[in-house]
């Protein structure tokens, strides 16, 4: 009885405890709880210095085998070295860090694309005879000089003169002059007017990086032209050629595209989608050059012994496959300067790696259905043609490449790689247009798709979307860019290259061209030992 | 001829530039077919009107 006695009021206590405990856990989990107040932290001045140190001075002269003495807080940059390493030390230095990789990527991927001109150059060298060699390489040289020169005076600026800041490059944001005219009820950039010569405000960092990536571009652009109208094509004329069009036609278009102009403006001003996108530059460099290439094809006209009288098509083929095909890889190899270097950064654009491998997949694609095609048609796989199709399937990929997943840059590549067979036959044997290296096609066919593909395939994970992943409004925006190239790019280009016509001549006499261009144009033969074949002069065409 | 080439080129250049102007903000359908009409007269322009053009005076056919 006794213990039933203190036993009922232990259980009771026990059991109000338990109770309390349980409400209270209740109460804890149901109840909203009350934001949490965390300790504030105490306020860290700007100029409050760090308390860290590196590596002693003794202890890096012993060496560091390790690597893990090399590259501490004895290499933070500090304002002021008695006080140590401050809070705005540290961000200064990861800011710098972060623009330092961007402009290091930028610019050797910019030096990678200037590589590509020696690939240009020997690919249409190898393309043609033996006879005019030294003449196609010379133009090819001196195309990087001239169209340096053109786009440091005046083509920068009318390009990129009114880009206004490059977050990738720490601003740029000298470039800040556009000139623009109002009309349908939108302003209209038409061309920077901010960076010739790249004096005053624009002798800045940023700027130069940008003037570099953005100059290997557009000698791309000139390199192209040099292919459709070699053979025959007055060394004088193509000088002052490539000076309008490396400071005038390209950086034009390049403004609107890239510059902040009109046609970037699409989404913004008329709703199509992000406007008009061209990631590395189907269009802006490679359709600009295959329509001043088309214009100078027609306005030279073919070279003597291509067609025959009822228009039927002679083959001329080029002296050395081996120089094109390695030509061809050298190009392959720039494009990944040319396509991921497009991000103008790798720190904070991590998708250089996507567009690298986009790059990859559809040059491959492109060689193998032109391989396909040729063995198909023909039953043997053309070794030029298959140069070809890389080229075009690179060229095809180069505006879409930071848009579209892998799977969509094969189907690019391939539909490259065929449409440039196509185009090499109908420019060939039904227009009658002499195009010795297939430029226009490769360029023109390649690069006029790649521009249509990013309205197709763009799947809208970096902030474009085509048709195929529901919007048509970029399409259009797409399909004006390419309207802008053929009715507005063609004229002026076509315009240009027959006032020089008119003033100087643009084609060489039928004997030098006979002959070959190595002499008459460049005063030495390319390959000296060589016994040249020698062709005679048609009457109809010696009387001229 | 040649002139007329170059014409017909600009001409579908400026078709979908002014269709932009006319047509809704909504109407993707009649922008998208004023700019293949356009592309069409451009091409027309160039590979057929400006080559003709051309191809009258061509090395080969002398």
């Amino acid at each position: 009885m006794k213990s039933s006695a203190w036993f009922r009021p232990c259980l009771l206590a026990v059991m109000t405890a338990l109770l309390m405990c349980g409400v209270s856990a209740l109460a804890q989990s149901s109840a909203p709880t009350p934001a949490a107040t965390a300790p504030t932290p105490p306020a860290i001045a700007a100029d409050t210095t760090l308390p860290v140190s590196g590596p002693s001075t003794d202890e890096q002269a012993a060496g560091d085998p390790s690597g893990t003495k090399t590259g501490t807080a004895n290499d933070i940059v500090k304002a002021d070295p008695s006080k140590g390493i401050t809070l705005t030390d540290l961000v200064n230095q990861v800011g710098q860090n972060r623009i330092g990789i961007n402009f290091t990527w930028t610019l050797v991927c910019g030096f990678l694309v200037m590589f590509m001109q020696a690939g240009f150059a020997i690919v249409e060298t190898g393309l043609t005879r033996a006879k005019n060699a030294n003449h196609t390489m010379m133009m090819n040289f001196m195309v990087y000089g001239f169209g340096l020169f053109a786009y440091w005076v005046c083509g920068f600026a009318i390009q990129m003169g009114g880009a206004a800041g490059t977050a990738m490059l720490g601003g740029a944001s000298p470039l800040n002059s556009e000139y623009m005219i109002h009309f349908m009820g939108h302003d209209w950039g038409l061309f920077g007017m901010k960076g010739f010569f790249l004096s005053g405000a624009t002798y800045d960092v940023g700027v130069m990086v940008l003037f570099l990536f953005q100059m290997v571009f557009m000698d791309t652009a000139l390199t192209i032209v040099t292919g459709s109208v070699a053979e025959r094509w007055k060394y004088a004329a193509f000088c002052v050629s490539s000076l309008v069009l490396g400071g005038l036609t390209y950086p034009l278009f390049a403004h609107w595209a890239w510059g902040g102009g009109w046609l970037y403006k699409l989404g913004a001003n008329f709703g199509l989608g992000a406007g008009y996108a061209d990631f590395a530059g189907s269009g802006v460099v490679h359709s600009v050059g295959a329509m001043t290439a088309l214009a100078g094809a027609l306005l030279i006209g073919p070279r003597i012994g291509k067609y025959n009288r009822d228009g039927s098509a002679n083959a001329m083929p080029g002296h050395d496959i081996v120089i094109v095909l390695t030509g061809c890889f050298i190009l392959a190899f720039g494009w990944f300067g040319f396509n991921p270097g497009s991000t103008l950064g790798a720190s904070g654009a991590l998708r250089i790696s996507t567009v690298a491998v986009d790059t990859m997949l559809a040059g491959c694609t492109g060689s193998f259905a032109a391989i396909l095609y040729m063995w198909i048609k023909y039953g043997k796989p053309d070794a030029s043609m298959a140069g070809n199709g890389l080229l075009a399937g690179l060229v095809a990929i180069t505006a879409p490449s930071g848009y579209v997943n892998t799977r969509d840059a094969c189907i690019i590549g391939f539909v490259g790689g065929v449409l440039v067979c196509m185009s090499v036959e109908f420019i060939d044997r039904v227009l009658r247009i002499d195009d010795p290296v297939g430029a226009t096609s490769v360029h023109g066919a390649g690069g006029l798709f790649g521009v249509l593909s990013v309205g197709l395939f763009a799947d809208g994970t970096n902030g474009v979307r085509g048709l195929f992943y529901g919007d048509a409004g970029q399409l259009v925006a797409q399909l004006i860019g390419i309207a802008t190239l053929l009715g507005f790019v063609f004229p002026f280009t076509y315009a240009v290259n027959w006032v020089i016509e008119v003033l100087i001549g643009q084609r060489v006499s039928a004997e030098d061209e006979l002959e070959g261009l190595d002499i008459p144009e460049m005063g030495a033969l390319c390959y000296p030992e060589f016994v040249l074949k020698r062709e005679s002069v048609p009457v109809g065409i010696a009387a001229d | 001829m040649k002139l007329l080439g170059l014409l017909l080129a600009v001409v579908g250049w400026l078709i979908p530039l002014i269709g932009l102007g006319l047509t809704a903000n909504t109407s993707t359908g009649a922008r998208l077919t004023l700019c293949i009409v356009g592309i069409a007269i451009s091409c027309v322009g160039i590979f057929y009107v400006l080559n003709q053009a051309h191809q009258k005076q061509a090395v080969w056919k002398r």
